[in-house]
């Protein structure tokens, strides 16, 4: 596996920017990280539940019902006739 | 108003001196009739308390002021406590030692050391006033802070205390929790937040309550661990249980170092899904859109104000979800975690407590945490993360001191055996005195 590769494709995936300096420390201590992870692969897990949670959590749903709230806009800065005002989706022609 | 006048300056006095908090109000504001009236907290600023900012140490909230009170925190104030401001952290709770933000906490026992994180502002806290604070651990950002600032840290059962108006980091690990001076106080502060929360689905109602049968286990894996300063503080606390009449005896935990990978693993993989949400249109960190060609890149120049541990986070948790991967990290890190679950509550079946440090050195200076590798870094919470990584409640009890540095043991119960844990603090902390 090219980590260096690896590194950049999600960092543009997740639109985080790094620049050079960031990409080389950050695949270097990424590599080490990823081998110590590896060392779970020694652990024996066949028919081993995944926990996703730790302890039981009781299936809740509540009613699926709009409930009046200002807290989505309450913090934006730039808000037209109760919408948020974001920048273009894409450029344009 | 006068006992508010001294509070305030009080904490702007351990502020100044220890740069412990992220936001201090003007004024306080007056309390509710309760049988907390009259008790001042601290809060880590990754709870939302109505009117004041949060920015859970993160430069990408800055600004962010919440319309809305935690369920935790609004539980005290219903009960009569005053909030006297918000407490630093490390970014989203990303951290051992409290450098992984903007403002860094000092040690009060030594200031080139580190106060421990991520909740190092609430340890200072609470270290230097005496003010009880409200906490939040994820991997152990309560017992280390608490133990290297000699404060008590309770982390209770994982659903005890409603997550709703936590700034999350890793929603199946995130706990909200307590420091005070002493263990009375740090636990009348968790019964009053527990409960549960319509808000919150996974607040729970607790299990039944066990007995106390005088039986505890030292984890000896994790006592090896520790520095001999540590160690030795450690033993003579336990020596003490034993002249108490709580037969003690010592035991192995396989998975002490699978718990750690596996922590890292699933908490980075949860955070990098839950600062996917930082785009910097509704909240915190918002740029004039109309300069901006396309959203990616609005989004991008956003994300650019995450710190460095913020985008190794990102970075490492992506990944460890990414197909291809996923089921070799990830799911690999789940079922790992039914193991660490399995042998530890096997173990509280025959033990009331398992007995540990709480960290495995003392406050280390911060020109040697400089030096750290991102691993060794992690490597340092290995005391911490398998109680919650299992989500079972503990407390980090200062113990008496190495090196001139406060030292804690760690007691972890059963799930919703707070009482338990609580019992066996009071019994060391007693016997210290």
């Amino acid at each position: 596996m090219d980590i260096r590769k690896e590194v950049e494709r999600i960092a543009a995936a997740q639109r985080v920017p790094l620049n050079d300096e960031e990409k080389e420390t950050f695949s270097r201590q990424l590599g080490q990280v990823l081998a110590a992870f590896d060392k779970l692969d020694q652990v024996r897990t066949e028919g081993v539940p995944p926990a996703y949670h730790p302890v039981d959590i009781p299936p809740q749903l509540r009613k699926d019902e709009i409930e009046p709230s200002s807290a989505p806009v309450g913090n934006a800065r730039r808000v037209e006739k109760g919408y948020l005002k974001g920048p273009r989706m894409m450029k344009t022609a | 108003m006068t006992d508010q006048t001294d509070v305030l300056e009080k904490v702007r006095r351990a502020d100044a001196d220890y740069a412990c908090m992220a936001y201090v109000p003007d004024a306080l504001s007056e309390s509710k009739n309760g049988p907390l009236r009259g008790v001042f907290v601290g809060v880590k600023d990754n709870l939302c308390v109505d009117g004041m900012p949060a920015q859970a140490g993160s430069r990408i909230l800055e600004g962010y002021v919440p319309p809305f009170t935690a369920t935790a925190v609004s539980r005290l104030q219903l009960e009569g406590a005053t909030v006297v401001g918000k407490t630093v952290m490390d970014a989203f709770g990303f951290g051992t030692f409290n450098v992984n933000t903007y403002k860094i906490p000092k040690n009060p026992h030594d200031v080139s050391r580190a106060a421990g994180g991520s909740s190092g502002g609430s340890a200072v806290l609470t270290a230097a006033t005496g003010l009880p604070c409200v906490s939040e651990s994820t991997g152990g950002s309560i017992s280390a802070p608490a133990a290297f600032c000699g404060v008590v840290g309770v982390t209770p059962t994982y659903g005890k205390i409603s997550r709703y108006g936590l700034i999350d980091y890793a929603n199946s690990l995130d706990k909200i929790g307590s420091m005070a001076l002493t263990v009375r106080e740090a636990f009348g502060l968790i019964d009053a937040m527990a409960g549960p929360d319509a808000k919150d689905m996974t607040s729970l109602v607790p299990a039944p309550k066990k007995s106390v049968q005088k039986k505890a286990a030292v984890v000896t894996e994790l006592l090896e661990k520790a520095e001999p300063g540590v160690r030795q503080a450690c033993m003579a606390a336990v020596e003490k249980l034993q002249e108490s009449g709580v037969a003690v005896e010592h035991v192995r935990l396989e998975h002490t170092e699978n718990a750690l990978y596996a922590y890292y693993i699933i908490a980075m993989a949860e955070a990098s899904t839950n600062l996917a949400k930082y785009v910097g249109l509704r909240y915190g960190q918002q740029l004039a859109p109309e300069e901006f060609e396309t959203y990616t890149d609005y989004f991008t120049r956003v994300r650019g104000t995450f710190g460095p541990e913020e985008k190794r986070r990102i970075l490492l948790g992506s990944f460890a979800r990414t197909a291809g991967y996923r089921g070799k990290y990830y799911d690999k890190a789940a079922r790992v975690r039914t193991l660490v679950i399995r042998e530890m509550k096997s173990l509280l079946q025959r033990y009331d407590v398992l007995l540990m440090p709480s960290m495995p050195c003392v406050a280390p200076r911060f020109s040697d945490i400089e030096k750290l590798s991102p691993l060794e870094h992690y490597a340092m919470d290995v005391c911490t993360v398998p109680a919650n990584l299992a989500g079972l409640p503990h407390a980090s009890v200062p113990i008496g001191k190495s090196d001139g540095m406060p030292t804690g043991l760690q007691i972890v119960a059963d799930h919703f055996q707070e009482d338990i844990v609580k019992h066996y603090g009071q019994v060391v902390e007693a016997q210290r005195k």
